[in-house]
């Protein structure tokens, strides 16, 4: 089966009728950037068939209660008046081809959702709206009178039953983040549950059903007329009898086994579930305890960077501002210098003696000698020349900008000198501190991002214990003391279901073996006539032969099954691994318990799991029971996902892609692991047959996506 | 290469498993008839168009007309 095409109008993020993509055999890609409508695309694959779509955080949402968030925002917001009617749909054709018909049939699945206008307010409130229910309609060739069938509701959807049947689709139709629900490999009866739903393992129990009866039917038969030939009629009444009775008690024994087992899966399953919930609980302390931790020591993180941010702040931008001052200063500091200098070569000046005047030691000559060596007169002790050069002694100039005043402040301009001094000194250490500071805090960042990553680590295994293991961790002792009572409850009723089977089973292995001796016991009854041919008695001979193969046969088939998954799962992933080397080991299904489990070469179970591990190991489990399916059940289904690659890296992305090219007939691929740049490079690989490109735009030429104008268009590049 | 059918594979699985039905004197071809004939109304069983009990009525009437 191979799906043709899809068609959306108004659906979700894609606005106006104008997106088809057409597919082709093998692998389709369809990439994009993140709400580039990817995610949206898948959920119209599966709300076409389904009526409703994967949410995270909600599971599966129908379409009553995605109401008008179902319709595209653009369109809804361009409706200008009442009873204005939008139409959302989504078609697939799919192409079907099968052994029993030559010519493939295709058929057109369309879901049609209808909203009306009913009031003018705001268009994206739910109430603006009145809704109809969604529409199906299947529409396909008859080939025999070749006429255009049309069925709708229940006929619709019993058509896509048959198409992609419910049971199987969960395994070929999922979402990367639905995996952990679809394959869990914590859950004993993931596998067997995923076996028996797309293999024909369980048609051996049907066949064994089938010629068991026959073979009971047919040796009463046989048994009662033989007794009409027999020569003691009364002895082979008797044996009848007994075997007859043994045979009842067998019967009854199996359907008790039956019966038990059925009931011992349940409460297994139930056990798993509570093991599993005290499993979670004795984790959650320590959980508990480790979140208290990461938050505390996050909170000292955040008061330190708060002091450091804040308060410190308010210090380091005063000293920033200094610092950044730092050439005004020191320009300020050599105008200083340059002032002083100035000032001292004025005071150097203060006892300067103008040129035309002698200073004191040759004055003093003069007057020893009592000479005016300027005139070179005569100048006696006593007379007025010799008083005139006696009075030019110790005459000094005062300038008047040293007057006290001035000096006072010519003292002010040197203290402050001096402190500028001592400021351009400091510079060096205020650059250190100012720098120390913000290496502190950025290493304050980083430890506090560390400590929210821890955080949201745990919340998330916290939030795994409830999701996961069904259990409310809050409840604490209370939570812990019921499902232990559940437990020890739950492992009595296993003991004695346990006890009961194994009575059972051994009641109906001795009554096989007391039948077996009546039976021969029987056959040395002499026949009064040898040459009547019974023939019950011939046919029972062959539906005893038949029953007793076909129920060993049942084991050995799923054995068979089992080992061919895990074989064609480890082709895939060492496909993959190959490329990647932090991926390692083998798969392998313990045949006890069917859990899936990473083991080395010597078969150890490996411990350093990551969930790139998981999701691959998962993919390739899955990868293997649909590529099984398709060979076992002679047909083939399109495998579709959204996201599966998420987890790996590049390289794997591609081995994956390119393992899955070649297990199945269609597949198609959401991924948004190829960047735009890529994909000129990915066009051109052998494997992929087709490749569309979304990309989310709007008419208003604005750089920021609103929901008012924004919608999804898709390229088809390779087809 | 046919691809096989379930048919196929659910009967090849009984006359494998008997090693063609080696292990007993009974008529082979009879043997195969047989498991075919089961094997057809196990897959009309699990299309849903016949019941099991209906099923096992039909398989004694061929067995009457197979085996005298």
């Amino acid at each position: 089966m191979v799906i043709k095409s899809i068609k959306l109008k108004n659906f979700q993020c894609y606005y106006g009728d104008k997106h088809e993509i057409n597919f082709t055999e093998g692998l389709n890609i369809i990439t994009g950037s993140i709400a580039s409508g990817k995610s949206k695309l898948f959920d119209a694959f599966y709300w076409v068939l389904n009526d409703k779509i994967f949410v995270t955080g909600k599971d599966w949402v129908s379409t009553k209660s995605l109401g008008v968030s179902l319709v595209n925002d653009k369109a809804k917001y361009e409706s200008k008046a009442i009873d204005d009617l939008i139409e959302t749909s989504v078609e697939i054709v799919v192409k079907m081809t099968s052994e029993r018909n030559s010519n493939p049939i295709e058929y057109t699945i369309r879901r049609q959702y209808l909203i009306t206008r009913r009031t003018m307010q705001d268009c994206f409130d739910p109430s603006t709206w009145t809704t109809s229910p969604p529409n199906l309609i299947v529409e396909h060739v008859n080939q025999k009178n070749s006429n255009q069938e049309i069925a709708q509701g229940q006929e619709a959807k019993e058509i896509i039953e048959n198409l992609f049947p419910s049971k199987i689709s969960q395994y070929i139709w999922f979402q990367g983040e639905a995996l952990d629900k679809l394959i869990d490999f914590d859950n004993k009866g993931t596998l067997r549950k995923a076996i028996d739903y797309i293999s024909y393992v369980p048609l051996y129990k049907t066949m064994n059903n089938i010629i068991s009866t026959v073979n009971e039917k047919i040796s009463r038969t046989a048994r009662k007329e033989v007794g009409k030939l027999s020569g003691n009629i009364k002895l082979y009444d008797d044996l009848t009898k007994k075997i007859e009775d043994l045979n009842k008690i067998t019967k009854n024994n199996k359907q008790f086994v039956e019966d038990k087992l059925i009931t011992l899966g349940e409460q297994t399953a139930q056990m798993e579930e509570v093991e599993s919930a005290l499993s979670a609980l004795a984790e959650y302390p320590k959980l508990s305890e480790e979140k208290i931790e990461i938050k505390n020591d996050l909170l000292s993180t955040n008061n330190e960077i708060e002091r450091l941010d804040i308060i410190e702040r308010k210090r380091f931008s005063s000293l920033w501002m200094l610092y950044g001052a730092k050439n005004l200063f020191q320009t300020t500091t050599e105008r200083l210098i340059e002032f002083e200098d100035y000032r001292q070569s004025l005071i150097s000046k203060e006892y300067e003696l103008p040129m035309d005047v002698p200073g004191d030691v040759y004055l003093n000559k003069m007057l020893k000698e009592e000479l005016c060596m300027i005139c070179d007169r005569p100048a006696k002790k006593n007379s007025e020349a010799y008083d005139n050069i006696k009075a030019k002694l110790n005459r000094k100039i005062k300038p008047e900008y040293l007057t006290p005043e001035n000096e006072q402040i010519n003292r002010e301009v040197l203290t402050f000198k001096s402190k500028l001094g001592s400021l351009n000194r400091n510079y060096g250490s205020i650059k250190s501190e100012i720098i120390e500071h913000k290496t502190k805090l950025n290493e304050l960042y980083e430890e506090r991002k560390i400590y929210n990553e821890k955080l949201q680590v745990v919340n998330e295994d916290i939030d795994k214990l409830y999701t996961k293991r069904g259990i409310d961790v809050s409840e604490g002792a209370q939570s812990h003391s019921r499902k232990h009572g559940e437990y020890k409850a739950l492992n009595e009723v296993i003991r004695n279901l346990n006890r009961k089977i194994e009575g059972a089973k051994a009641s109906v292995k001795d009554a096989d073996m007391n039948i077996a001796a009546l039976e021969s016991e029987m056959s040395k009854i002499q026949r009064v006539d040898n040459n009547v041919n019974v023939i019950e008695e011939k046919i029972a001979k062959y539906t005893k032969y038949l029953a007793n193969h076909i129920s060993e046969i049942e084991q050995k088939e799923y054995n068979k099954l089992i080992n061919l998954i895990e074989s064609e799962a480890n082709m895939s992933f060492l496909d993959i691994t190959s490329v990647n080397k932090t991926i390692d080991g083998n798969i392998k299904i313990d045949r006890e318990t069917f859990r899936v489990l990473n083991v080395d070469d010597d078969g150890r179970e490996l411990k350093n799991y990551n969930t790139g591990h998981y999701t691959l190991m998962k993919m390739c489990i899955i990868n293997a029971i649909i590529s099984l399916t398709n060979d076992y059940k002679d047909a083939s289904y399109p495998f579709i996902t959204d996201a599966p690659t998420s987890n790996l890296d590049d390289k794997a992305t591609f081995a994956y892609l390119e393992s899955i090219s070649g297990t199945f007939e269609q597949s198609i691929v959401i991924t948004k692991d190829i960047s735009e740049e890529e994909i000129k490079k990915i066009k051109e690989l052998d494997y992929i047959s087709s490749l569309c490109f979304l990309k989310i735009k709007n008419d208003t030429g604005n750089e920021k996506m609103n929901r008012k104008d924004a919608y999804s268009i898709i390229t088809q590049i390779k087809n | 290469m046919k691809k096989l059918t379930i048919n196929d594979r659910l009967f090849e699985s009984i006359t494998k498993a008997t090693n063609d039905f080696s292990d007993t004197s009974l008529d082979k071809t009879t043997l195969q008839e047989i498991s075919k004939k089961l094997v057809d109304y196990v897959i009309e069983v699990d299309s849903s168009h016949t019941q099991e009990a209906n099923a096992a009525r039909s398989l004694e009437n061929d067995l009457y007309n197979k085996i005298r």
